[in-house]
């Protein structure tokens, strides 16, 4: 069975651009044009939601932790550069973002990302792309070999590795490596990166596994 | 003042000196059978009665009258001052002694009481000043409030500022404009009997520490020992100009905060306006047969471009404050890696940025921006190749973006970060003539510099962006 995706924007033009895109990848998609309408029961609980931060009636913010309080993975469009309201959606729950114009390939790959986290692994060990985490026995693995890392390392590059592709943002990366109080030393999160880059990445300089977005945090690549 | 006889004193002693004259004919009649002795006990009571209600002295002067009269009307030898025998010299004394030490006491129980009720007037007049200042709305205001209350008390108020006295522009005399200066340097109460300067013709008070006007007030009515309560004046009208000034302050943050919201959201509706049909038109085209080899997508695209510059220009031009963090230019030239390999036509990047090159300090999102546009004029210039590399000197770090296309020909180097100035063929290979100056103008709001290298052979175009080095600290383990 097709899994449904809700679609809430308040323009019709995105609200049909985005149900051709996930009828080509083969979803089915919920329309809502308001966020009273994306709140209203629906037949079927949908599997994740795309929801515009600009919305008539309801604040798209005020949508996201309703979402995610079901269980709904939220990706957020936003026709801002602006970074501050993308990092304040992410803070609300929402599992990632996408800046308009987008592309529709683009949208089905990070689509496939926040519904391949829902359905996890259960033997204790957390694996995306070359890597794997062995939380319990504090192990990290790269393409089957073990990793020599700090402490911190170990966390930055766990925290990431969880976060399965999708982005995690600058202050939740520094909350989850360093504890609360550290949460605006950005400082702090690049020399770590650097150094984890060093020892993970074929050229550090150009790095391909861990991805950076401007303004707002990393996410680890492919998968 | 408190020196002189006030009216009530001097009908005191004119009623003490008759009741000592009443005494003395009585004795002298021997009325009721008194003796010198007992008449000498009854002068004590109005001699007594005049130095309480009085000071010392006049109990001192109504002693020496009353025992000159006892002398001359009553004591052997009669109608004379002289004086026969101890037991009348000592009578004497003792009698004058008693004045002395009673007028003493009450003089200054007196004086503690008058003192006690200037005081209660002058607590009275600063609680009065300060619900007065407190209805002050503005610096003037408060300044023009408090100046006619103390006017009120001490006839002439008036403020001199720092810069007036420098200047000698105040009009004052020498000796006052130094007693002026004095006590704004010193932090301290000057001029008219004071200890500082007590010649000048004004008293001066400070405002406090830092204060650039001084208070002065004129003499009259301006006893010394109010020193500590016109520093206290004075201290309360300096909260009240801090506070105006504070409230001020916020005003005028507030009221800016309230214009970066607006341009703020004008920009936001503006770049939701721009990018929401262009999702469509994108994403429609490409989904529509032969779009792309018809070169659609490319005409998209430059759209696009071209109206991220405009945002970009209409967000610098509104002044919006940036959003500054340590960024590494490892990841902002991996994002123009992958803008290259969606643009480039075969030709080859070479970006290298060295493994220890500082954290730079800039908007991210706007430092991609700038990079992309050069990036992009360097790719619509190269014949087949373009480089970028990164090298950090003291706390500037560098980034050169060089191709191997013709060069920036020598009579637009001057200009070429102008808007809509482009290399000659420049319209032909897609560029819109905003490309470069917006990075520049992205460059200075970012407290770096974009600039045009300028080789002697021509051989490419180079351009350098220098940018703050952001300040780093190593991460606790």
């Amino acid at each position: 069975m097709r899994r449904l995706v809700l679609v809430v924007d308040d323009e019709a033009a995105i609200r049909r651009l985005l149900v051709a895109v996930l009828d080509r990848g083969g979803y089915d998609a919920l329309e809502a044009a308001s966020g009273r309408e994306a709140l209203a029961p629906a037949r079927r609980k949908p599997a994740a939601a795309i929801v515009d931060l600009r919305l008539p009636d309801l604040d798209g913010m005020e949508l996201i932790p309703r979402l995610a309080a079901d269980g709904i993975p939220v990706l957020v469009l936003s026709a801002e550069l602006d970074t501050a309201e993308k990092v304040a959606a992410l803070d609300l729950g929402a599992e990632d973002y996408l800046t308009k114009p987008f592309d529709g390939d683009e949208l089905l790959a990070r689509l496939r990302v926040l519904l391949r986290r829902a359905g996890e692994t259960s033997d204790g060990i957390c694996r995306h792309g070359p890597f794997a985490i062995d939380a319990a026995h504090h192990r990290a693995l790269h393409d089957g070999t073990l990793l020599s890392l700090t402490p911190r390392e170990f966390a930055l590059l766990a925290a990431l590795v969880d976060g399965r592709g999708r982005v995690l943002t600058h202050a939740a990366l520094l909350e989850r490596v360093w504890g609360p109080a550290h949460r605006d030393d950005l400082d702090y999160l690049r020399v770590a990166i650097r150094a984890l880059r060093r020892k993970i990445e074929p050229e550090p300089s150009s790095p391909r596994l861990i991805l950076n977005e401007p303004g707002i945090g990393y996410r680890l690549a492919g998968g | 003042m408190s020196d002189r006889l006030r009216p009530g004193q001097i009908f005191d002693c004119g009623l003490a000196l008759a009741a000592i004259g009443l005494i003395i004919v009585l004795g002298a009649r021997g009325v009721f059978g008194l003796g010198i002795t007992a008449t000498a006990l009854l002068l004590t009571l109005p001699v007594l009665w005049a130095a309480s209600r009085g000071s010392a002295l006049i109990g001192a002067v109504t002693a020496l009258i009353a025992s000159v009269a006892l002398n001359y009307f009553l004591l052997p030898p009669l109608y004379t001052f002289r004086i026969h025998g101890a037991t009348y010299v000592v009578t004497f004394a003792v009698f004058t002694a008693v004045a002395l030490v009673t007028g003493g006491f009450a003089a200054g129980l007196r004086a503690r009481q008058d003192e006690a009720a200037r005081r209660a007037r002058g607590s009275e007049f600063e609680t009065d000043f300060v619900a007065e200042i407190a209805l002050a709305s503005s610096r003037e205001d408060l300044d023009r409030r408090a100046l006619a209350m103390l006017g009120t008390r001490y006839g002439d108020a008036r403020l001199f500022t720092r810069a007036d006295l420098s200047a000698r522009t105040s009009g004052l005399a020498p000796l006052d404009a130094s007693a002026a200066i004095w006590a704004l340097e010193h932090d301290a109460v000057t001029g008219f009997a004071s200890d500082v300067m007590p010649g000048a013709d004004f008293r001066f008070v400070s405002f406090g520490r830092g204060s650039q006007d001084v208070l002065a007030l004129a003499t009259e009515r301006l006893p010394s020992s109010d020193a500590p309560f016109l520093l206290r004046v004075a201290g309360h009208w300096g909260h009240a100009r801090d506070h105006l000034q504070a409230l001020d302050e916020r005003r005028r943050r507030e009221d800016a905060e309230a214009r970066d919201r607006t341009r703020r959201a004008l920009l936001s509706a503006l770049g939701h306006d721009f990018r929401t049909p262009l999702t469509v038109l994108k994403e429609g085209l490409a989904r529509l047969p032969g779009a792309r080899e018809a070169g659609l997508l490319a005409e998209v695209e430059r759209l696009r471009h071209l109206g991220e510059d405009l945002l970009a220009s209409a967000r610098l031009d509104a002044g919006v404050p940036l959003a500054f963090e340590p960024v590494d230019l490892v990841d902002t030239i991996a994002s123009l890696e992958a803008q290259a390999a969606r643009q480039a036509n075969g030709i080859v990047l070479d970006a290298r940025v060295p493994d220890d090159l500082p954290l730079v300090s800039a908007e991210p999102v706007m430092l991609a921006h700038l990079l992309g546009n050069v990036l992009d004029n360097a790719l619509r210039h190269a014949r087949g190749r373009v480089e970028i590399s990164c090298r950090a000197e003291d706390d500037v770090v560098t980034v050169l973006v060089s191709d191997d296309g013709p060069g920036v020909p020598p009579e637009l180097a001057d200009t070429i970060f102008d808007p809509f100035v482009s290399g000659e063929r420049a319209e032909a290979r897609g560029g819109s003539g905003l490309g470069l100056a917006i990075a520049h103008d992205l460059a200075g709001a970012m407290g770096g510099l974009l600039t045009l290298d300028r080789p002697d052979d021509r051989s490419g175009a180079v351009f350098r962006l220098s940018l703050p080095v952001a300040a780093t600290r190593s991460p606790p383990e």
